[in-house]
């Protein structure tokens, strides 16, 4: 008799982003697992390689007004606006449990100005158990209205700021929605930045012809899901010969095929997004197939996939 | 899980019933499955579908074809397996007095109720079932289900009008402690309008689109009422996880 537990293929998952060392390269992406509670009867959040929170603003924020989400063929648009608790009330309500996690915890952080991001991390710096930053630089500026990731100059400013605050993990996490990414992948990664997520949801909007309305209320929203799959492996590869920071790639990741090519593309690590919102045990099952992928490319260690594109002949 | 049986009940309405689990048997009236109606291709979302009945070790949802994942779900077979998170989301109120109650709903919405009904059964509660359909082709009420008042857009069921206008009457001669209620949105505000006016505890059941139905995408918002937002300071309360039920004094339809 054949045991397929017992001549399973091993694989070590583990890999290193920066300083951190986590158990495998899938991260929960920010948005898309809030506080790390909501699905913790549905699958153990504990075997996710590190958790990205909810964006986490000083105040507390309603977020925009409905309808703020909007399903496509293809994947789905979204205008939350940032609803989140505020770092007061996530210090308070929420911190206790992601402490009580054994994975690696990443506070995604957004503001709209250096002062609201510097903020809110001084009073995280004071918390044990938190294992870096996200950095969300696709918010409006109040001075000047550009999102922070907009530009080469003012991502840079904002990444050497928030590196004067924090020795912990720092990752910035890119918006698609500019001319060239890896100039302002180049530009955070000299003012410190430890990696680079990438990307962020392009914009996008969509109009009902019933009422000539659009179909989010605030007109536009970040597209999301596997329809930007493409793009976002197009933005990993072009970022990773562009850096030497360590790149998390994000993008429609529906399963194990996806996770494989963003590593294969250029990427350290990954996170899941939308998918978690079809279906919360998606990391379960791309963990397996992980191990037969592995197999047929007779690869032991998971890191061993990054970066091999090949060339064409 | 695998589904037990899908049958036509009404026009274009089916009655679908899967295996159970044991978190599922636990399930109680106003929450709701979600359901990955099809893996590959459109729709993108899972599709919320309240619970009718919990039976036998089996789960019963009652559900209208109308769009591409509710066709999905209608071309199911027995012994398919289908794709379930649940049970999702707030119950109605189980508290119950000696007092008299009132069930009212209009459509698809009539399932939770329906579930709330069992319960009420169990415990030797006979409610007032008040219905509205939109013709006698789209009743699907059981049998089984006693004391059902109907109302149809058409008057080929009961009395024509809106089933709101059922409530109004009844409460001219009855004293009611508590409406429960799941329907169209302007059957609903109607619905909290008449509970209001006769200060009479309502409790609604509504509906968003959910874009996970676990309370992480946060797009599924109702506006709290502004006692609720003095409470918590909220503008908006979650659908899916805070609702889908409701006290009616704590939302703005």
């Amino acid at each position: 008799m054949i045991d397929p537990k017992k001549d399973r293929w091993e694989v070590n998952f583990s890999i290193e982003l920066g300083d951190l060392v986590l158990k495998n390269p899938i991260l929960a992406a920010s948005g898309t697992y809030g506080y790390g509670t909501e699905l913790n009867n549905i699958i153990s959040t504990d075997d996710f390689g590190g958790l990205c929170t909810k964006s986490i603003t000083p105040l507390s924020r309603d977020g925009n007004e409905p309808p703020r989400i909007v399903e496509l063929k293809m994947g789905m648009l979204n205008s939350i606006g940032l609803a989140n608790v505020g770092v007061d009330a996530f210090i308070q309500e929420k911190i206790p449990f992601l402490q009580s996690l054994e994975t690696n915890i990443i506070v995604n952080v957004a503001g709209f100005s250096i002062g609201d991001y510097a903020g809110v991390i001084q009073l995280l710096e004071e918390i044990d158990g938190i294992d870096g930053y996200e950095i969300n630089v696709s918010c409006p500026n109040v001075e000047g209205g550009l999102e922070f990731g907009s530009s080469a100059k003012s991502a840079a400013k904002l990444t050497k700021s928030l590196r004067a605050e924090t020795d912990r993990f720092l990752m910035v996490k890119l918006s698609p929605n500019v001319t060239d990414i890896s100039e302002i992948a180049i530009a955070v990664e000299g003012e410190g930045a430890d990696a680079v997520s990438l990307i962020n949801t392009l914009i996008g909007m969509g109009i009902e012809i019933e009422s000539e309305k659009p179909t989010l209320k605030n007109i536009y929203g970040g597209y999301s899901g596997p329809a930007i799959k493409p793009i976002a492996l197009a933005m990993v590869h072009n970022v990773y010969n562009a850096v030497k920071i360590p790149i998390v790639g994000i993008g429609g990741i529906m399963n194990a095929e996806d996770v494989v090519q963003f590593m294969i593309a250029g990427a350290t690590a990954v996170q899941l997004g939308t998918v978690n919102y079809l279906n919360p045990k998606a990391l379960t099952e791309i963990l397996d197939d992980l191990v037969a992928i592995s197999e047929s490319k007779g690869v032991r260690n998971i890191s061993d996939f990054k970066g091999r594109l090949k060339e064409w002949d | 899980m695998r589904v037990l049986s899908n049958e036509k009940i009404a026009l274009n309405i089916y009655s679908l019933t899967f295996e159970s689990t044991s978190a599922l048997l636990e399930s109680l009236p106003g929450q709701f499955v979600n359901i990955n109606v099809n893996e590959e291709d459109p729709p993108f979302f899972r599709r919320p579908f309240s619970i009718a009945s919990v039976r036998d070790d089996s789960i019963e949802i009652i559900y209208e074809v109308i769009g591409i994942g509710t066709w999905h779900l209608s071309i199911m077979k027995v012994g398919d397996s289908i794709d379930i998170i649940g049970p999702l989301g707030s119950t109605y109120d189980m508290n119950f007095s000696e007092s008299k109650y009132i069930l009212i709903g209009g459509g698809v919405g009539i399932p939770p109720l329906m579930f709330m009904y069992d319960k009420m059964k169990e415990q030797s509660i006979e409610p007032q079932f008040l219905v509205g359909f939109r013709s006698a082709a789209h009743n699907y009420m059981p049998r089984t289900i006693a004391n059902v008042q109907y109302s149809t857009d058409d008057g080929s069921l009961g009395a024509k009008g809106y089933v709101t206008d059922l409530l109004t009457e009844s409460l001219i001669n009855e004293e009611v402690e508590h409406i429960y209620a799941c329907g169209p949105e302007p059957m609903l505000s109607k619905v909290i309008e008449i509970a209001d006016e006769n200060e009479i505890r309502c409790s609604v059941a509504v509906e968003r689109v959910f874009g996970c139905g676990t309370g992480i995408c946060l797009g599924c918002i109702i506006e709290n009422s502004l006692k609720r937002f003095t409470e918590t300071g909220r503008k908006y309360s979650l659908a899916c996880i805070e609702g889908p039920v409701f006290d009616s004094g704590d939302i703005n339809l």
